[in-house]
C-alpha cells in the first residue's frame, strides 16, 4: 500500500499525497510495524463528561525511517505513511471525542493527523525508531455525554445514579497488544452494578472491584480490534454509578469578548443556557422539603444551588443578570496579583496569584430537567491580554476560548471577539480546531466604520477548552484617534447648525409682528 | 393685523414684541417698584438695571455695584439662567434614580411591565405588527387587540428614541430606554414649566417653578427611573400644551396654536388623561369671551388649535372618533361654534353700525348656542353621543364606583385623597399655592386667568382621586413658584422706598441704624393702615410703601431660604423612602444593616419562563397578570387592563369557591398553574389573601347566588384566618393554595401569619385537584398545577385518598379499603 522507502517528515508542507494510493476507508489499516507492549486506560467517570487516559508502550517491529520531503497532507487526509502510529480514538456518534492529546514524554505531539476512518483514528508520528525501540506514547481525551441518568426520574430527595456506556471492552488498536488493563473510576464507591467481561484473553480475574475503581482486565495477548482483518468481537461495558454532584450541562455559551484600547479593557460576556441533566424531577418540588434539607445541612445531589466561576485574578466588575434582570444573588471574590509582580508577563505563574472567583446563585435552585439561562460579564486589564509584537508592532490578543466549569459540557459554544475600531491584519490563531471562524462588521458606540468581529463556533466543548485564543491585528495610531475625531466633529457640526440656524429668521411675514392689545 | 383695540387691563405700553424676545414679559410689578418710567422689556434685569441707574436718586439698603453696562448684565443673566436651568433638569432626572442605584435598571410595579412588553414588540416587530397587534396571550381564551386597545403615544416615543440612537450607533438596550424615559421626560418637564411660568410671571418665577416640580414628590412618584407608564410623558405634554397654547393665546400666531395642537395630539396619544386638556383650554376660551375679552387673537388660537388637535387626535386608533362622539369631547366643540359665531358677529357689527342690528346679532348669538346645547343634548340621549363614561362620572360622584364598579374602585390609587398626601406631595408648595393664586386674580392677564381655572379645577380632582394628585402638582408649583418669586423679589429689592421724612430728611445715602429704619417701618404701616389694601407691600404703585430695613429683608429672605432648603430635604426623603420601590424588588436590612433584596417575584416568574411550557396558562388574580406576561412571557386569564369583568369575576369566582367549583373554571379555561401571592411568612402585606375581599366582592357582583362576601367573615364579623375562619374561607381554592403546608414549616411550634398576625391551624390542608409545583424562597409566590383529569375516571379527591392510603398501608394496613373503596365515579 505505501512505497516503503518514501521519506516522510514531520514539519514538512509539501503535499506528497496526491501520489500516494488512497486506500477505501473501511478497508485500510496501517502496516503493522508497531506491537503495543503493554496499554493502561483509565477511566474517571464523571457527570457528562469522562476522563480517559491511555498509556501506550509502543514497540517497533522493524527499523522506521523518516524522510524530510515527504508529509504533511494538512491535518486530515487518508492513508498510511512511515514513521506513523495509528492512533484509536474513542468514538461518540462517530465523531472524534470532544477533546483529545497525544503527548510523548509528557510534551504535545505535533503534526497529528486525523484520519477518515471509523472509529475516528489520529495518525502520530513517531519518528525514527530501530527495531525493537520502544516508546510511551499518553492519549488523553475526553468524552462527552457518555453517562446518562438511570433512572431517568427522581423524585426530590432521591439519590441520583448515571449509567456510563461504552461500546468497547477492551482498549482500540489498530496493533497487537502483549497486555492491557482498564481502569474505571466513579466518583463515589457506591456502583450498583456493572457489566461482565468475557475472559477471552484473560489469566485470572476479569473485573476487580475495590471501593469506587473498577479495573477490567489485565487481558494478555489481544489481538488487533481493528483493521479489516480483526478477530476480536468487542463487547459494550457499562457502570451504574451514584455521583453526588448535580449533573450540569451548558446548552448554548455565547461568548462576546469586546476589546477597547481607550478604555483598556478586555470585557467577556458569556450568556449561558444551563441545563441540570441529572435525573429529571419526579412530580413537583417542595420549597418545604428544600428549606427542610438546609436545616438538615444535606441537599440532595441533583440540586444545583450554586456554581462558581473562576476569573482571571485581575478581573474586576462582575455583572450577573438574566432576561428579566439583575440576579442580585452573587458572590465575587476578586483575586489578587502580588503589587510589583503584576507588570510581568509571568504573574499568572506566580503561586502568589489569586484567581477571582464568581459565586452564582441561579434564581431558583435547578432541579433536575430545569432550565436556567443567563449573562455573566466581567471586565479584565487590557495590559495583561494584549502584548505588542515588537517586530513588526501588531498587537497580540489572548482571548480565553470558554471560562470552564468542571466537568461541564458546552454543547454548543460561541465565541465573538470584537476588536477596537481600525484593526486591520487581523488574524487569529486557535489552539485547538473550531467548527467555523467568520469575520463581520459589528457596530457599537460612537463607531462610524464598525468594529472587525470574528465569531468562533464549535461544538461539544469541555473545560479543557478554556485555553487562549490569539488574535493579532494592526492597530495604528490614526485609528485609535478615529473616534475622538469623529465625536468632535459630530459636535462641531451641531453647533455650526446651531449657529446658522439662529441666524435665520423664519417670519413669513417681514415685518415685526407687534402685537398691541 | 392692526392692533386691536385695549381689553386686557394690562398697560398697553407692556405688551411683549413676541417675535424678537420671546422671554421678554411685562412686569409690571417690578416696573412700578423701581421707577415709573421704565416701561419696555422689564425683565429681571430691569431691577439691577434701573437700581444702578437711580442710585442718585433712590436710596438704597444695600450697596450694588456701579458700571456695570447693561449688556453684560443681559447677558449674564441669560447664560445664568440657562445653567441654573440646566442643573435643575439634572436634579430632576438625578432625583429619580434612587431606584436604579439602590437596586437596578428594573421596571417597575404593574402596568410599565406591560408597556415594556409592548414596546419591546414595537422594536422588535416594528411600527405595523404593533399597530395590528394581537395578543393571544392575555384574557386568555380571549385574547386582546392590543393595538387598538392603548394609548400607543410612550411606546412610540421610546422606541423612536431608540431608534435615533441606534441611528448613531448607540445601541442601548430598550429596557434601559424605557427605565430612564420618566427621568428624561422630568428634565424636560421642568424646561417646559419655566417656559411656562415665564409667560405668566418672570423668569426668576419660572426658575423656581421649575425647580419645584423637578424634586416635587406629587410628579415623582409617577416619574420614578423603571416607572415606564404614560405618566412618565405625560406631565411634559400637558406642561408644553399648555405652554404653547398661552404663547398662540399672547401673540395670535397659529403657528404657535398648531405647535400646541401637536403636542395635544402627541398628549393624546400617550395618555387618556388628554381630556383635562381638552375641556381646559376650551374652558380658558370660554371664560375669556365671558370675561369680554374676545379678540382675534383667541379666534386664532383656539380655532387653529381645535382643528389641527382633532384631527391629530383621531389618529391614534383608541380614540378615532371619540372627539365627536362623546360628551368629553363636546365642550371642545361647543367652544369652537361659539368662537365662530363671536367672530362673524364681531366682523359684520364692525362692517354695519346700528345699535339694533347689534342687538339682533346678539340674540341670534344667544339663541344658537341655546339650540346647539339643546342639540347636544337631544344627540347624547338618543345615543349618538355618548355620555360620560363611568370613571368621569367617578370624579363627580366618589360613591359611584363602589356601587356600580368594584373593579375601578378596587384600586388604591382610585381612592379619595387623603389631607396628608397633599402635604406628603407638595409640603410648603400646598400653602403657597393659593397665594400664588391670589396674585393671578391680582393681574388677571389672559394667561392668569388660565393659571386660575387650571387651579381650581385640578384642585377638586386632586381632592377626589389620589391618582389626579398628579394633575394638580404642575400647577401648584407654577402658583406657588409666583408667590414665592414675588415675595422674594420684593424683599432682594435693595430700593428703600421714599417717605414724606425721608424726602424732609434727603441727607444720609448710608443704610440707616436698625431704630430708624423700624421708626420709618412703623409709620409705612401706619400709612398702610390708612389706605389698606388686599396688595399690601407686594402691590407696589407707591412709593410710600415697601421694606425699609436690613433686617427686615434678611429675616424674611433666611426664613424663605429655610423654607426651600427643608423643602429640598423633604422631597429627597420622600422620593427616598416612599417613591423609589420597585415593587419587583423587595428589600430588608439585615441585622448587620446591610441591604437584603427580596426577589421572589423575578424568582417564581422566572421559573415559569424556563420550566414550563411555551403556552401554559397561568392563571393569577389581575394584579399579576401584566408582570406573568411581562416576566414570565406565559398566557393569564386576566390582566391589568381589567376590560372585561366577567373574566375577572370568573377567576375570583375560581378563588373563592372550594375545589370542587373551582376545578371545572380551571378546566374549562385550560388553566395549568395557578400562581398566588402569599406574605404571611414574611410580612408582606400586599398578598392575595388581604386582596381576597375584592375577590370576593366582583364574583359576588356577577354570581350572587354563588358566591357571598357575608360567608367569609366570622359571625363577629371579623375577617379571620385562624381558627375562627369560616368553613367558606377555610374551604376556598385562595385559601387552600395561600396556607398549604405553612404550618409544617414550624415544625410544630404554631404557625404564625405575620401578616393578619393570626395563628393558623395545624390541621393539614388538602389540595385535591392542584399539586405544589412551586414555591418561592421566601414563600411569596407559589405556583400550583392545576392536575388533569385521572386517567381511570376516578374522582381528585378519591385518588387523593387512595394515595394517602397507601403511604398509610406501611404502617396500618386497615385504611386502604376505606380510600379504595371510593373510587369509580368519573369526574365531571
Amino acid at each position: 500500500m505505501r512505497p516503503p522507502s518514501v521519506p516522510l517528515s514531520l514539519a514538512g508542507l509539501a503535499s506528497a499525497t496526491a501520489s500516494l494510493p488512497l486506500a477505501l476507508a473501511a478497508l485500510s489499516a496501517p502496516p503493522q510495524e508497531y506491537v503495543n507492549t503493554a496499554i493502561a486506560r483509565t477511566i474517571e467517570l464523571g457527570g457528562l463528561t469522562t476522563q480517559v487516559t491511555t498509556q501506550y508502550n509502543i514497540k517497533a517491529l522493524s527499523d522506521v525511517s523518516v524522510n524530510a520531503a515527504d508529509s504533511g497532507a494538512g491535518r486530515k487526509g487518508n492513508g498510511a505513511r512511515a514513521g506513523e502510529y495509528w492512533l484509536a480514538l474513542a468514538e461518540e456518534d462517530g465523531l472524534e471525542p470532544a477533546y483529545w492529546e497525544v503527548s510523548i514524554g509528557g510534551k504535545k505531539v505535533e503534526g497529528v493527523r486525523l484520519l477518515d476512518e471509523s472509529p475516528p483514528t489520529a495518525a502520530v508520528p513517531l519518528g525514527k525508531m530501530k527495531k525493537d525501540d520502544v516508546i510511551t506514547l499518553s492519549l488523553t481525551h475526553v468524552l462527552t455525554h457518555t453517562s446518562s441518568p438511570l433512572p431517568a426520574e427522581i423524585e426530590q430527595k432521591d439519590q441520583q445514579y448515571l449509567q456510563w456506556n461504552s461500546n468497547s471492552t477492551y482498549v482500540d488498536s489498530w496493533y497487537e497488544t502483549d497486555v492491557e488493563r482498564v481502569k474505571i473510576r466513579a466518583p463515589h464507591p457506591s456502583i450498583l452494578s456493572y457489566a461482565t467481561v468475557p475472559d477471552t484473553y484473560t489469566r485470572d480475574n476479569t473485573i476487580t472491584k475495590s471501593g469506587g475503581t473498577l479495573t477490567l482486565g489485565p487481558f494478555h495477548s489481544v489481538p488487533r480490534t481493528l483493521g479489516p482483518d480483526s478477530k476480536v468481537a468487542q463487547q459494550s461495558f457499562s457502570v451504574h454509578y451514584e455521583t453526588k454532584d448535580p449533573v450540569i450541562g451548558v446548552k448554548k455559551l455565547r461568548r462576546a469578548a469586546e476589546v477597547s484600547h481607550w478604555g483598556a479593557n478586555l470585557n467577556i460576556q458569556d450568556e449561558i443556557e444551563l441545563v441540570n441533566m441529572g435525573p429529571k424531577l419526579k412530580g413537583h418540588f417542595s420549597r418545604l422539603a428544600h428549606q427542610q434539607s438546609r436545616f438538615h445541612g444535606s441537599y440532595p445531589a441533583q440540586i444545583l444551588r450554586e456554581l462558581t466561576i473562576k476569573l482571571p485574578a485581575t478581573a474586576h466588575s462582575p455583572y450577573y443578570y438574566d432576561t428579566i434582570g439583575n440576579v442580585s444573588t452573587s458572590h465575587f471574590r476578586p483575586g489578587s496579583v502580588p503589587a510589583q509582580k503584576a507588570k510581568s508577563s509571568k504573574v499568572r505563574t506566580s503561586p502568589r496569584v489569586v484567581d477571582g472567583n464568581l459565586e452564582l446563585r441561579p434564581r431558583y435552585p435547578l432541579l433536575g430537567g430545569w432550565n436556567y439561562s443567563f449573562t455573566v460579564g466581567w471586565d479584565t486589564p487590557l495590559q495583561d491580554v494584549l502584548k505588542v509584537d515588537a517586530k513588526d508592532g501588531k498587537k497580540v490578543l489572548a482571548v480565553p476560548f470558554l471560562t470552564g466549569l468542571s466537568d461541564v459540557v458546552v454543547d454548543d459554544a460561541e465565541v465573538k471577539i470584537i476588536l477596537p475600531e481600525g484593526a486591520s491584519a487581523v488574524q487569529i490563531y486557535t489552539p485547538f480546531p473550531v467548527d467555523s471562524i467568520e469575520h463581520s462588521i459589528h457596530k457599537t458606540y460612537l463607531d462610524t466604520t464598525g468594529r472587525h468581529a470574528i465569531t468562533l463556533k464549535k461544538a461539544r466543548c469541555t473545560s479543557r477548552h478554556d485555553q487562549d485564543v490569539y488574535v493579532t491585528y494592526h492597530y495604528p495610531l490614526s485609528a485609535q484617534l478615529q473616534k475622538p475625531i469623529a465625536v468632535g466633529s459630530l459636535v462641531a457640526s451641531l453647533f455650526i447648525l446651531g449657529m446658522a440656524l439662529r441666524r435665520v429668521n423664519y417670519s413669513i411675514d417681514k415685518k415685526q409682528t407687534i402685537v398691541v392689545e | 393685523m392692526p392692533p386691536k383695540a385695549a381689553k386686557s387691563p394690562s398697560p398697553a405700553s407692556a405688551a411683549p414684541s413676541a417675535q424678537t424676545q420671546p422671554t421678554t414679559l411685562p412686569r409690571k410689578a417690578s416696573a412700578d417698584l423701581l421707577s415709573t418710567n421704565d416701561s419696555q422689556g422689564a425683565t429681571d434685569n430691569a431691577i439691577i438695571e434701573n437700581a444702578a441707574a437711580a442710585t442718585k436718586s433712590r436710596k438704597l439698603a444695600y450697596p450694588l455695584p456701579a458700571g456695570i453696562s447693561p449688556t453684560t448684565i443681559n447677558n449674564t443673566q441669560s447664560l445664568l439662567r440657562f445653567i441654573i436651568l440646566a442643573l435643575i433638569c439634572g436634579a430632576a432626572i438625578g432625583s429619580r434614580l434612587f431606584a436604579v442605584i439602590r437596586f437596578e435598571s428594573v421596571i417597575h410595579e404593574f402596568d410599565p411591565w406591560f408597556n415594556f412588553r409592548a414596546s419591546k414588540v414595537l422594536v422588535n416587530e416594528g411600527f405595523y405588527e404593533f399597530w395590528n397587534w394581537f395578543d393571544p396571550t392575555a384574557w386568555y381564551p380571549l385574547g386582546r387587540t392590543v393595538g387598538t386597545t392603548l394609548y400607543p403615544g410612550l411606546m412610540v416615543t421610546s422606541g423612536l428614541i431608540w431608534h435615533a440612537l441606534r441611528l448613531i450607533n448607540m445601541p442601548v438596550d430598550i429596557r434601559n430606554v424605557c427605565v430612564l424615559l420618566a427621568p428624561g421626560f422630568a428634565g424636560l418637564t421642568a424646561w417646559a414649566t419655566y417656559l411656562f411660568t415665564t409667560e405668566m410671571s418672570t423668569p426668576s418665577a419660572g426658575l423656581l417653578a421649575a425647580a419645584f416640580i423637578g424634586i416635587a414628590p406629587g410628579y415623582i412618584s409617577r416619574s420614578v427611573a423603571g416607572s415606564y407608564d404614560n405618566e412618565a410623558i405625560a406631565i411634559f405634554l400637558l406642561m408644553s400644551s399648555f405652554y404653547f397654547w398661552i404663547k398662540a393665546l399672547k401673540t395670535g400666531s397659529s403657528l404657535w396654536g398648531m405647535v400646541t395642537a401637536l403636542f395635544y395630539g402627541w398628549m393624546v396619544a400617550a395618555w387618556g388623561g388628554y381630556v383635562f386638556i381638552t375641556n381646559m383650554i376650551p374652558l380658558h376660551a370660554f371664560v375669556l369671551i365671558l370675561m369680554g375679552r374676545f379678540n382675534n387673537r383667541l379666534y386664532t388660537a383656539y380655532s387653529s388649535w381645535y382643528v389641527i388637535g382633532t384631527i391629530a387626535s383621531m389618529q391614534v386608533p383608541f380614540v378615532e372618533f371619540l372627539p365627536i362622539r362623546t360628551s368629553e369631547h363636546m365642550a371642545a366643540l361647543g367652544v369652537f361654534g361659539l368662537l365662530q359665531l363671536i367672530a362673524f358677529v364681531e366682523t359684520v357689527r364692525r362692517l354695519v353700525p346700528g345699535k339694533q342690528f347689534q342687538l339682533l346679532l346678539r340674540a341670534f348669538v344667544v339663541a344658537v348656542f341655546i339650540v346647539s346645547f339643546a342639540a347636544l343634548v337631544v344627540l347624547t340621549f338618543s345615543g349618538w353621543i355618548a355620555p360620560f363614561a363611568g370613571r368621569f362620572y367617578s370624579l363627580w360622584d366618589t360613591g359611584y364606583a363602589k356601587v356600580h364598579m368594584p373593579i375601578i374602585a378596587s384600586v388604591s390609587e382610585h381612592q379619595p385623597t387623603a389631607w396628608p398626601s397633599f402635604f406628603f406631595d407638595l409640603e410648603m408648595l400646598i400653602f403657597f399655592f393659593p397665594a400664588g393664586v391670589f396674585w393671578c386674580f391680582k393681574e388677571l392677564r389672559d394667561e392668569q386667568v388660565f393659571i386660575i381655572i387650571y387651579a381650581t379645577l385640578s384642585a377638586y380632582f386632586a381632592g377626589v382621586m389620589v391618582r389626579l394628585m398628579l394633575v394638580i402638582t404642575p400647577v401648584v408649583c407654577v402658583s406657588a413658584a409666583i408667590a414665592f418669586s414675588k415675595l422674594l423679589e420684593a424683599y432682594i429689592d435693595p430700593v428703600v422706598p421714599e417717605s414724606e421724612d425721608e424726602i424732609e430728611e434727603a441727607t444720609s445715602s448710608q443704610p440707616m441704624s436698625k431704630a430708624k429704619a423700624k421708626k420709618i417701618a412703623a409709620a409705612a404701616a401706619q400709612k398702610d393702615k390708612v389706605e389698606f389694601s388686599f396688595t399690601g407691600i407686594l402691590g407696589g404703585g407707591k412709593g410710600t410703601k415697601g421694606i425699609f430695613g436690613l433686617d427686615t429683608r434678611f429675616a424674611v429672605v433666611s426664613i424663605l431660604s429655610l423654607f426651600l432648603f427643608l423643602f429640598v430635604f423633604h422631597c429627597t426623603w420622600v422620593t427616598s423612602t416612599a417613591y423609589s420601590s420597585p415593587s419587583v424588588v423587595l428589600a430588608s436590612r439585615n441585622p448587620d444593616g446591610s441591604q437584603n433584596i427580596i426577589d421572589d417575584f423575578r424568582e417564581a416568574y422566572y421559573w415559569i419562563r424556563q420550566n414550563t411550557e411555551k403556552d401554559a396558562v397561568v392563571m393569577s388574580w389581575w394584579d399579576y397578570g401584566y408582570q406573568i406576561a411581562g416576566m414570565a412571557d406565559r398566557p393569564t386569564l386576566v390582566d391589568n387592563n381589567t376590560w372585561n369583568n366577567t373574566h375577572i369575576a370568573t377567576v375570583g369566582k375560581a378563588m373563592s369557591s372550594n375545589e370542587d367549583v373551582a376545578y371545572p373554571i380551571l378546566r374549562k379555561h385550560d388553566v395549568d398553574y395557578v400562581l398566588v401571592i402569599f406574605g404571611g411568612l414574611l410580612g408582606y402585606s400586599g398578598d392575595d389573601i388581604n386582596k381576597f375581599l375584592w375577590m370576593v366582592r366582583i364574583a359576588q357582583g356577577v354570581w350572587p347566588d354563588e358566591v357571598q362576601e357575608i360567608n367569609y367573615f366570622t359571625q363577629r364579623g371579623e375577617y379571620a384566618v385562624d381558627d375562627r375562619a369560616t368553613p367558606t374561607m377555610k374551604n376556598s381554592l385562595m385559601y387552600k393554595m395561600s396556607y398549604y403546608r405553612f404550618h409544617e414549616l414550624f415544625g410544630g411550634h404554631p404557625a404564625q401569619d405575620r401578616v393578619r398576625g393570626q395563628q393558623i391551624p395545624a390541621t393539614g390542608i388538602q389540595l385535591d385537584t392542584l399539586d405544589e409545583a412551586f414555591t418561592s424562597e421566601n414563600w411569596i409566590v407559589r405556583i400550583y398545577k392545576v392536575k388533569k383529569e385521572d386517567p381511570i375516571g376516578r374522582e381528585h379527591k378519591a385518588v387523593t385518598a387512595w394515595e394517602g392510603g397507601k403511604k398509610l398501608r406501611k404502617s396500618a394496613s386497615s385504611t386502604v379499603a376505606a380510600g379504595g373503596g371510593n373510587k369509580g365515579r368519573p369526574s365531571m
